[in-house]
Parts: structure tokens; sequence; C-alpha cells
């Protein structure tokens, strides 16, 4: 059978190899390269970020101090006061106790201010970025992960997000962790990996309560392991997968909130948590609204990515790999779980990782019909024009126009799709 | 059942369809509405020769810059002839884009059953004739379904005559192709489209192309349709008017409000008009591109460089989804080889059955979502900024 993605004959892109090592040395360099250069940039776009902060912010700032100050057994007092002031409910939960925890001991080091919060997010994200790497240079190869590393960084989304004291970029580099050591789970059945992922999937939800939809994920594709793809699953990859890490999370609740005050802020979320007036305005409209944004934020990645997963479902029979068919459902999961809510293009920022393995993986493809040299010199050139072109685009909406929040409306305003 | 007769009923579907929203029709209608009737009036109360005062009011009064120029004398007639029938009104306008429409699926029927099968071509027609966008512009007193029916016309008869190097079919394509700058002075720009899938044809797929062809494709119909201008017009007139059309995107108030955005605006609007089509279309674009030569037709690299094209020229003035009408066509014939595709993937033996209830949900769906945006919204002129109000997308 013909494995067109299959790691030992695939270079980044289609069915052969391709000498990319005789441009690039070794593709750590590129990550190490890629990594300077980003956060160089970064840096300087953190002079004209302006920190006034939206309200989410402050109230991360106002917890992470408090447990900063009065130490992790402050937690219920914290949850106490959440609770009876109704006015706190449209804003983040104490029970973000992982984001909470990690901003309180990042404030001791470096003073409590949204800067330093926001210096958070671009640690959290120089991590995303490594982490991706090291598990794309796993499942499909070196070279492959050094284009899309080149992609990934310079992701307007990610790269705004850095810029802001808020919970993104640490939910995107946790989320990401699981999914990838899921998948190492699945397909190695060790036990540490088993351990490990248990551990990122709880830690993730402990930093925003919707990590949750993930374990739902992970179930439904050990379904489709199980009867679509014949492949033996055992009742404990079901628990491990998402009754264990709930299981983790409501403990960790329980010992740091309280159970009272744990059960209080869960039924708070379903029950009263009201949507705030900016959400209503803002978060509306169907579940292809946040391709509408992607398609703002990143055209290219945004259309060739859709261009893959077509490509890859037309082909299925032929050409179909474990890690892609995960990677779609993620993708086409991800999109409807979150139609269900209010919309903001930072929730679904990690749409963004197999958006850009499906852009290096077609521009693979489209490739394949060109000589060697010249199929390097076209997958190098077009994804250094990709990154070009979005790290503009990050820099027109999120640095010169100052966006602080990526709702669709003010995208469109800033792209004069509207006025 | 004859394939034929499937046709006739997926077309009297549509038409049953449409009818009922008709009474919906009459609560606004657009300056252009207004500007098309008064110009067909005045051209069956004073016949052909009307046309030098059209030209010479439309090139001196500044007001009129922003609504439609004379220069659609093919459109004009025909709605001149068809008021003198039917009588004077916009609802009898609007009925002439109706009879259009239909003949827009008939024409589309045609060809596709030729250039592919008789199975693919009733898919087609049924994705098609539930367009939201087709549907919408079928009830509007406005040159949009005239349009896109003498364009696609144009654009199958052209791929006729150059494949087939027949003189009966490049005649016929010129003249086809001449009225449709006619009716909307806009099909120029398919002048260049020709012309640049002619030089494809030339230098990428090695085939002989002779120099008539690139006279009959580009030059002959501009030089016709000029003739016409200056005969009907006068030169100065006609000079004048370019010079007005060229610079109205500058002027008018509405199309800057409402006609600005990047290349990629036309995929938002087709996105919430018709979201199945445009992604699986879309992605068609690259799978194709990632295709052996062996398994390439021509057919299909002649709509993909259309659908680009028309994306990138597009992108150089005013936008509105309209405009682009005549990329309904090919967007949806594009889902359709996906759609065929997956159905195979998914059951090779009951593919046909699977493929024909994937066309009828995404039919459906087409459908509700002309409903919802231009019966419930009331929506006349599907400019972004009221496509994604409709959808809550914006405030």
């Amino acid at each position: 059978m013909k494995m067109a993605y299959s790691k030992n004959n695939i270079s980044s892109s289609g069915d052969r190899k391709i000498p990319v090592k005789r441009i690039i040395l070794d593709e750590r360099y590129v990550l190490l390269f890629v990594l300077v250069v980003t956060v160089t940039l970064l840096s300087f776009s953190f002079r004209h970020a302006s920190f006034r902060g939206s309200p989410d912010e402050h109230y991360y700032l106002i917890y992470a101090t408090y447990i900063d100050g009065h130490g992790i057994g402050s937690f219920p007092a914290l949850s106490k006061e959440y609770l009876e002031n109704t006015k706190l409910w449209s804003y983040p939960t104490p029970l973000r106790i992982g984001y909470i925890l990690l901003s309180a001991f990042w404030l001791k080091i470096s003073g409590p201010s949204l800067i330093s919060l926001a210096y958070l997010s671009l640690i959290c994200y120089c991590f995303f970025l490594m982490a991706a790497f090291y598990f794309i240079r796993k499942y499909f190869t070196g070279k492959f992960a050094a284009l899309f590393i080149i992609l990934l960084a310079f992701s307007p989304l990610d790269m705004a997000m850095t810029t802001r004291a808020l919970t993104e970029n640490a939910y995107c580099l946790f989320l990401t962790l699981s999914l990838w050591l899921f998948l190492d789970y699945v397909k190695e059945n060790s036990y540490l990996k088993r351990v490990l992922f248990i551990l990122a999937c709880s830690f993730t939800i402990l930093i925003r309560e919707n990590g949750v939809l993930l374990c739902l994920f992970f179930t439904l594709f050990l379904i489709f392991l199980k009867f679509i793809r014949k492949k033996q699953v055992r009742i404990k990859d079901f628990l491990c997968s998402s009754l264990f890490p709930i299981a983790v999370v409501f403990a960790s609740y329980a010992v740091f909130l309280g159970i009272d005050n744990a059960i209080k802020l869960i039924t708070n979320i379903f029950l009263y948590s009201q949507p705030k007036t900016y959400a209503i305005f803002y978060g509306s409209g169907p579940w292809y609204r946040y391709l509408i944004d992607y398609l703002i934020l990143s055209p290219a990645t945004t259309i060739l990515g859709i261009g893959f997963i077509v490509h890859y479902l037309c082909r299925y029979r032929e050409e179909r790999r474990e890690e892609i068919d995960y990677l779609i459902l993620f993708f086409i999961f991800l999109l409807s779980a979150l139609s269900f809510y209010h919309k903001n293009v930072r929730y679904a920022i990690n749409l963004s990782v197999p958006f850009r393995i499906f852009s290096v993986l077609i521009l693979g493809k489209i490739s394949q019909k060109l000589s060697e040299k010249r199929a390097v010199l076209f997958l190098a050139g077009a994804v250094i024009a990709i990154a070009i072109w979005d790290f503009t685009n990050f820099s027109y909406l999120f640095v010169n126009l100052g966006m602080n929040d990526p709702v669709t409306f003010i995208l469109l305003k800033a792209r004069h799709i509207i006025n | 059942m004859d394939r034929k007769y499937l046709f006739f009923l997926v077309l009297a579907a549509a038409i049953t369809v449409l009818s009922f929203g008709f009474k919906f029709n009459t609560h606004y209608i657009l300056p252009d509405e207004d500007y098309y009737l008064n110009y067909a009036t005045y051209i069956n109360k004073y016949g052909i020769e009307g046309f030098s005062y059209l030209f010479q009011q439309y090139s001196q009064d500044r007001a009129y810059s922003a609504y439609p120029n004379p220069f659609r004398i093919g459109y004009i007639l025909f709605s001149a002839s068809w008021l003198r029938i039917f009588g004077y009104s916009f609802l009898s306008l609007a009925y002439f884009s109706f009879f259009c429409y239909c003949l827009f699926l008939i024409v589309s029927f045609y060809f596709i059953r030729k250039y592919f099968s008789e199975d693919f071509a009733l898919l087609a027609v049924i994705l098609l004739a539930f367009s939201p966008l087709a549907m919408a512009m079928a009830r509007r007193a406005i040159s949009e379904s005239a349009y896109c029916l003498l364009s696609t016309l144009s654009l199958w008869l052209f791929l006729d005559y150059v494949r087939e190097d027949s003189n009966p079919k490049r005649i016929a394509f010129f003249f086809t192709y001449s009225f449709t700058i006619l009716i909307k002075e806009t099909a120029v720009l398919l002048c260049p489209f020709f012309f640049l899938f002619l030089v494809f044809r030339k230098f990428i797929q090695k085939k002989q192309i002779k120099i008539k062809d690139f006279l009959y494709s580009a030059i002959f119909p501009l030089a016709t349709v000029f003739a016409l201008y200056v005969i009907l017009g006068g030169i100065d007139n006609t000079i004048r008017i370019i010079g007005i059309i060229i610079n109205s995107p500058k002027t008018s108030i509405y199309a800057i409000t409402y006609g600005g955005g990047p290349w990629y605006r036309y995929l938002i609007d087709y996105l919430v008009l018709s979201p199945a089509t445009t992604i699986l279309g879309t992605g068609f674009i690259f799978h194709y591109l990632c295709l052996h030569k062996k398994e390439r037709r021509e057919e299909v690299d002649y709509f993909i460089l259309f659908f680009i094209y028309i994306l990138l020229v597009f992108n150089l003035f005013t936008k509105n989804v309209r405009y682009v009408i005549n990329l309904d066509m090919p967007l949806r014939i594009f889902s359709l080889f996906v759609l065929t595709q997956i159905s195979r993937q998914i059951s090779k033996n009951n593919y046909r059955l699977l493929l024909a209830g994937l066309v009828i949900a995404i039919a459906l769906g087409d459908l509700i979502n002309f409903n919802y945006l231009f019966l419930t919204h009331e929506i006349n002129d599907p400019v972004s900024f009221a496509l994604l109000k409709a959808k809550h997308i914006i405030y």
C-alpha cells in the first residue's frame, strides 16, 4: 500500500525523501534560530503593547498576587469571596488553580505587574514551540518539524497572546502536551506515558476548565480506534483518557479549594454564570466563525489547511495515517464543540497547530511533482513567505492597530471588510 | 428514471421554492433596480435612438455615477422587451432575472453533461439550483442573473471552441461574449482570462493555438462592443463614461463603506452564504494540485484558473459577492468532485446513494440559508456587513 505520509519515506512533505540536509544542517538549529528571532521580535512588540489590561487580565493579576501574598492555603478564602460577589461571576473563576499557581510562582520571581504576567505567556509560548517541535519531529521527520516550527512560531494569534496577561499560552502549551502524550501512550502503551498524559491533561483542565472537553475528544478517538480502525482498546484506556484526569482535577479542587467551594464554583459555571454583555455582542455566530477569524489572521495557512483536509478525505483509503486521522478528528471536534459556547478565536488557539501541520503537508504534496532541488526550494520558499506574511499580519493587527482581543468584529474592521 | 426528467424535476422544485420567495420581494427597492426600470422604460418609449440621450445624461450628470451605466445596452434591451410583454414594474423585471436563472440551470446542465456525465450534471444542477446567491439574485430587478447566464455560456462556449476548433462555435462564442459585455461591462475582465488560458494551453499544455484564437478571445469582442458604444452614444460620451466607471469606486460612498477589504473577502462571503460548498470547493483546488498529470482534466484546469483569476482580478475593484456570482458554478462543480471521492472512499458499492444523500443535504442547507438570509432577514444587497450581521457574527 502506498503510504504517502509514513514516517520512513516522507520528508517534510510527501512520498520521497528530500535532501533538505544539504541546506539545513540540523533541524534543532532551526528551532533555536526561530526561538531567538521570534523572542527578539516579540520583545520589540512588548514596547508597543498597551498594558491597560482587560478585566480578565486584572483578575488574574489579583488572584496571583493574593495567592503569592497569602500562600496556597488562601484558595478557599479566594473562592468564598468570588462566590459571595455576584459581580465577579462574569470573570475568570478561581477553579483555574493551575494558572493561578503558575502565575503566583512567576510573580514571586518577577514582581507583580501585568507585563510580568505577559512575560509568563511568552515563556509558555517558547515551551509550546519546543514541545510542538519535539513531537512533530518524533511523528513526522526532523525536516518536516523544521518547516512546521517556522510556520507555528509566526502564527499571528500565538504571537499576539504572548503579549497579554491571559491563560491562552499556558493553556496552549499544556493542551499540546496532553494531545501528543495521549497519542504517545495509545501507540506505545507505556505506563510512564500514561502517567505523564494524566498529569498533563489534569493540569490543562486546572489551567482552564474548558480543557475538560479534551476528555470527551480522547474518548471519541478511542471509540474511533476500536470501531473504525478495529484496534484493540482496553477499558483502562477509556479510564485513563477521561475518568482519571477528571478525578485528579476534582481531588485538586478538594485539596486547594475545599469540597464545598469546589461544588459551588462548578455549579456556578453551569447555572449562574451570566454571559458578559461583551460576550453577547462579540461572541456569537455559527461554527464557521472560527474559520473566518483564522482566514483574517492567517489566510495562507487556513486555506492550505482546509485544502489538506479535503485532499486527505479524498485519498483517505490510500494514504491514511493514524497521526493525521487524530489531528483531523481533533480539528473537527474542536470546531464542533466550541460552536456551543461564546466564540472568540482565542478559545480555538489550539487549531493553530493542526492548521500548520496540514499546510506543510499539502505544500509537500504539491512539491512532489517538482525535481528534488526545486521541491526543496519551493517548500522552504513557500514556508518562509507564509511566515513573513503571518508576521506582517501580526504586526499590522496587534502592534500597529494595538488590537487587544481578536474578536471577529475588530478583525473585520481592521481589514476594512466592514466599516 | 431518465436523468433529463429528473433535471426538470429539480428545475420545477427550484421554481416552486423561489416563487414563494417572490411575495417578499417588494419591501425595499435598490436604487440600481430603479435605474434599470427607468432605462428600460425610456428605451421602450424612444427606441434604440434613446441610448444617445442616456449616454449623454450619464456622462454629464455626476449624480448618476454611483448607479448602473447605460453601457449595459444588452441588459437594457432585454429588459425593455421583457417589460413590453409583461408590464412595467419592478416585479416584472425581477421575473426576468428569474427567467435567466432558469436558463442558467438549463445551460449548466447541458454543458456539464457534455463535459462530465449525465449523473454528475444532475447533481451539479441540484447544487446550483439551491445556491443562496443565485436564488437571491433571481428575485431582484438587477442584471446579475442575466450576467451569470451569459458569462457562464461564454465560458463554456470558449472551452468548446478551443477544444473542438470549430468555426461555428468560435462565432457563437464571439457573439455570446460580446453580448455578456453588453449586459455588464465588468465582463470585459474575462478577456485577459481567455487570453491567459490560451497562453496556458500553448506553453504549459503544449497545444496548438492559432492567432485567430487570440483575436476571437479578446480583440474582436472588445472591438465590436466599443464600436456599438460609439455608434449609439458617440465617442466623447463613451470615453467619459469609461472614465466615470474607472473612478466610481473612489467616489461612491456606498462602495467605500461596504465594498472594501482584501481578496479573501469573497471567500468569507461565500462561506456565510454556503459554508459546505465553499470549504469543499476551495479544498478541491489543493487536492487537484496534488494529482498526477494523467489524473488531470482540461475542463478542471480551466475552471481552477478561472476561479483564481476572478478572485485576484476582482480584488482590484469594489467588492460585493454579487460581482463574482459566476464563482458559484466552479465552486459547486469542485464540491461535487470532492463529494464523489469521499462517497467512494466510504462505500464503494453504494456510493451513488450516499452521494445523492450528501448533495441533497447540502442543497437543503443552502435553501435554509437562502430563506434565513434573504427572506427572513430581507437582505437585498449581499454585502459582507449585511451577511455577517444576519448571522450574528457582528452586531
